[in-house]
């Protein structure tokens, strides 16, 4: 059942309600140097300021997919009964080495009954205000995945 | 493993077909602390969910990395991250074992490489799905930065 903007879902959260904000960082050199170790993705863009120069970038830049991995934890600060059933993710700008990432968000859709589910739209800002990271998750309760 | 790469039109194919992929407890600690997920989880013990982006590591696996770099094409492109999606049907275990088919889809127009990845258990019970999407740039530097 789909309910319209502002609508309650039962006692809980509410159609534009806000994740709040979580930062994450400075992200410094070492923690790109960390991600890219334990992700494999050592793409010297991240971790060469020569390389990042030859690519028009004044810094290397942050992860993609460690801006995205930065969603999960900040969604777990928000709803620890909940996890994410989907996510997809858009990187619009480079976030440079040095930076803050701060994760928002708000509820666009909710369902209730046995397969109660909230979509929400999340943003990654870098540290200048820019958008980095548009995305949308669709979160599920915890117990209903361990029961899968 | 060496992929079959085919033609179709504009489009080139390639698959990896049910590679062995694992989640084993060190790598994703080790993961979980660089994308920030211990921070999050306090003071307490570690956390042992896997977490929802993990299986992109699959993708810089050395049995991957070739077909991977062949799709993307030789020097001179710089393949930028576009965008990123995951899907779960049920969540994945630690420590254990699962099979990834992966197909890789390069369109141009402007240039992508799109990678498909599907996880199931050994017994074929579908746990995941994800899509990577590069947009390959070409410059001059020649460069050669696949994941």
């Amino acid at each position: 059942m789909s309910l319209p903007p502002g609508a309650p879902v039962g006692d809980g959260p509410k159609i534009g309600d806000s994740i709040g904000k979580t930062e994450f960082g400075p992200v410094r050199a070492e923690d790109l140097a960390r991600y890219a170790l334990a992700s494999g993705d050592d793409n010297p863009l991240h971790l060469d300021a020569g390389v990042a120069a030859a690519a028009g970038l004044k810094a290397p830049p942050i992860h993609g997919m460690l801006m995205m991995s930065c969603f999960e934890p900040a969604l777990r600060r928000w709803r620890p009964d909940l996890v994410i059933a989907r996510i997809s993710a858009k990187f619009l700008r480079p976030v440079p080495v040095g930076d803050s990432i701060v994760i928002s968000g708000r509820i666009v859709r909710a369902t209730s009954g046995p397969e109660a589910e909230l979509l929400l739209r999340l943003m990654a800002h870098g540290s200048n205000g820019d958008l980095a990271v548009l995305a949308e998750a669709t979160l599920a309760p915890a117990s209903r995945q361990a029961e899968l | 493993m060496q992929a079959a790469i085919a033609e179709a039109g504009e489009e080139a194919l390639a698959r990896l077909p049910d590679l062995r992929v694992r989640t084993d407890a060190e790598s994703v600690a080790a993961f979980r602390r660089a994308a920030f997920l211990e921070e999050e989880a306090g003071a307490g013990a570690p956390g042992s969910e896997i977490p929802v982006t993990y299986p992109f590591c699959w993708l810089t696996l050395p049995e991957v990395r070739p077909t991977l770099r062949r799709m993307i094409g030789p020097g001179g492109v710089l393949p930028v991250h576009e965008a990123q999606s995951f899907s779960y049907q049920r969540p994945l275990a630690l420590d254990a074992e699962y099979r990834l088919d992966l197909q890789f889809k390069r369109s141009s127009a402007p240039e992508r490489l799109t990678v498909s990845g599907a996880v199931t258990t050994l017994a074929h019970e579908p746990c995941a799905a994800f899509e990577t999407v590069l947009r390959l740039v070409a410059t001059a530097a020649g460069a050669d930065h696949a994941p």
